[in-house]
């Protein structure tokens, strides 16, 4: 335990008299062990003139604790500024997702603010500002899915699938927002699939409540989250340098294989065909080329030739 | 007698100032069990260090002149508790949201200081959290633990405003340099992570990917206390959020472009267009250009949802391009029908 938290278990014993070990063991998220440690550490420790009635005096009787002498630690000492910030921040973070209790949490930090020095507030303001997730989600999209996620209300929406490249109207019984390096999806059971699936906020055109309630089924997001891998394929692609740079940043040594000329060769287990063509293969230009399979490069030249056509109109 | 800890020195200090009636002179902290029997000049860099190390843990020694012209040190009274805060329950409700989300979070920068300042808010409260009613799921880490320390690292540094020398990886060049940087700002975008500072070695504001920092990061200036710079009251954060290496810049070309109904919404929600005009199967949409050739790119990664419609020389340059792809592929790239 650091001085800090020191401080805190003494001051919160003084206030809490006869709290047992296994309470304090709970709440400081420490093992007994160390919880009567520290104590009898602070049993060390006082005012001048360190007589027994100086020094801060802990009892243990059985598992309950008592500390006298130490009515100078009856209330935490102030926030820090490191502790000030790690709220400040948490809360503008949370706030991103425009959850129904980012009113209360508002609310709730303000009275923080007021509580501490306004020197540090201002400072812990300051540097909040200093670190930011950004999102770029649409508040009124994200409000209406939060609404029917409180309420289970299946919602009509309207959302562009990356991997078929094809606007959908769909109803959905919308669960939890997952905010996951730095996307944030919709997770929802899908009634036009009939399954659990994870939709990119950004995607979302519309998103309208039903009114109709749904009946949650059970559902574990967590294990969700860690299988949820869409119709993989698995794709060979060569990239020759300088784009071979910018690959080696996005795929593991284990799904590259790096070439003597600079290139590489990736293998990629992904969505979709579409999806692979229009993220991996044409924005790299001539310097990528789809080894194998035959069909993403039949796929691949298909759509090429449709953005070949727009352009031989009138080129 | 075994000499004390430095822990109970130290608390014995902040119980010493938490209980002062008045500023006290340095001669006064010889009574403090851990100073005693010190001279003059042993006493005064003890409590130097230990002022600095109570600072650190956010416990602010102030010091002022007497009127014996001598130095005297106190902590002000409105700073040394946290005053009982009356929340509403939805209020406690929402801090502990709050606190299960990224006290929790292995990767959350401010964890421990997180846990802490919950720990004193709720010193008057016991909260019950309801886990099964939690709304959402927010994952904060860094693709590799190497990025998550350097952004240790740099949050440090960015708080007490010291330069940092690094090795940066230019995947344009695919060569390493050392950069000197005064770090102003970090955000995280699509999942990576970015600090912008003033380069000294390009001598002007520069976004860096964190994961292309190479080995070590140190401060250039660790013996100095005091900050290394100060941030332009002119520097705006925002205007460094959109990373697409075409935005407008000076010289800019106007480009007009059409975007298929099917994902015109969400291009008009990540991108600035001056104007944008309804058309029967997509939107028309106008913009300014810098980079040419990685807007290119861009237009490439929506397919055939997006098209040039304007200026012409950027439908040539657009045609070559495809032409070039295909010729890669062993297609005569002129007069290839498929």
């Amino acid at each position: 335990m650091d001085l800090r938290e020191i401080i805190l278990l003494v001051s919160y014993v003084n206030r809490h008299p006869g709290i047992t070990l296994k309470e304090l063991s709970k709440r400081f998220n420490r093992s007994v062990g160390e919880i009567r440690k520290t104590l009898e550490l602070a049993s060390l420790c006082g005012l001048p003139d360190y007589t027994p009635f100086d020094l801060i005096d802990v009892d243990f009787e059985g598992e309950r604790v008592y500390v006298r002498f130490a009515d100078y630690l009856s209330r935490p000492v102030s926030l820090s500024l490191s502790e000030a910030l790690a709220i400040l921040w948490g809360a503008k973070i949370l706030a991103k997702g425009h959850f129904s209790f980012t009113r209360p949490l508002e609310k709730a930090v303000d009275k923080i603010k007021r509580a501490i020095s306004s020197e540090l507030a201002a400072e812990a303001e300051r540097l909040a500002s200093r670190r930011e997730i950004v999102l770029d989600e649409e508040e009124s999209i994200m409000e209406a899915i939060n609404k029917c996620i409180e309420g289970n209300i299946a919602a009509e929406m309207e959302y562009h699938s990356l991997a078929r490249d094809e606007l959908t109207r769909r109803i959905v019984e919308p669960y939890t927002i997952v905010v996951q390096r730095g996307r944030c999806y919709l997770i929802a059971f899908c009634r036009l699939r009939e399954e659990f699936r994870r939709f990119l906020v950004n995607r979302i055109r519309s998103f309208s409540p039903t009114g109709e309630k749904f009946e949650r089924k059970p559902f574990d997001v967590e294990k969700f989250l860690t299988s949820y891998s869409p119709e993989e394929v698995e794709v060979k692609i060569y990239y020759a340098e300088p784009a071979a740079r910018f690959v080696r940043e996005r795929v593991s040594k284990e799904r590259r294989e790096d070439k003597e000329d600079g290139g590489a060769i990736v293998r990629l287990g992904y969505g979709s065909y579409k999806r692979i063509i229009r993220e991996w293969v044409l924005p790299f230009k001539q310097h990528a080329k789809i080894i194998s399979p035959a069909e993403l490069r039949e796929q691949f030249l298909t759509e090429l030739q449709k953005i070949k056509e727009k352009y031989e109109e009138t080129a | 007698m075994s000499p004390i800890s430095k822990t109970e020195r130290l608390f014995n200090l902040l119980a010493f100032f938490l209980t002062a009636k008045h500023p006290v002179a340095l001669d006064e902290i010889r009574k403090i069990e851990g100073y005693q029997g010190k001279s003059h000049a042993a006493l005064r860099q003890s409590f130097y260090r230990d002022r600095k190390e109570l600072s650190r843990l956010g416990i602010n020694i102030e010091c002022q002149r007497d009127e014996r012209g001598r130095d005297v040190y106190f902590i002000p009274s409105h700073a040394r508790y946290l005053p009982k805060i009356n929340f509403t329950s939805e209020e406690i409700w929402a801090l502990s949201l709050l606190s299960h989300f990224l006290s929790t979070h292995e990767s959350y920068p401010f964890k421990d200081d997180l846990d802490l300042a919950l720990k004193k808010i709720f010193f008057d409260v016991d909260v019950e959290m309801r886990l099964s009613d939690l709304p959402f799921i927010i994952d904060l880490s860094p693709r590799s633990a190497a990025v998550l320390n350097y952004l240790r690292f740099l949050d440090e540094a960015l708080q007490r405003r010291k330069r940092v020398r690094f090795s940066y990886f230019s995947v344009r060049t695919g060569k390493v340099g050392i950069r000197e940087v005064d770090p102003y700002y970090l955000f995280e975008k699509d999942g990576s992570w970015y600090l912008v500072g003033y380069c000294h070695t390009h001598n002007h504001l520069r976004t860096y990917k964190v994961g292309r920092f190479r080995g070590n990061i140190e401060l250039v200036n660790p013996k100095e206390e005091g900050p290394d710079f100060e941030i332009p009251s002119d520097f705006n954060p925002e205007s460094f959020h959109d990373l697409r290496p075409w935005r407008e810049e000076e010289g800019a070309v106007e480009v007009e472009i059409w975007v298929s109904s099917k994902i015109s919404f969400w291009v008009q929600r990540t991108l600035k267009f001056e104007e944008v005009k309804e058309v029967e199967d997509g939107t028309i949409m106008k913009l300014k250009v810098g980079d040419v050739d990685s807007f290119l790119d861009w237009v490439l990664s929506l397919g055939e949802n997006v098209e040039i419609k304007s200026p012409p020389f950027l439908r040539k340059e657009m045609l070559k391009i495809v032409k070039e792809i295909e010729k890669s592929y062993g297609l005569a790239g002129d007069n290839t029908s498929r």
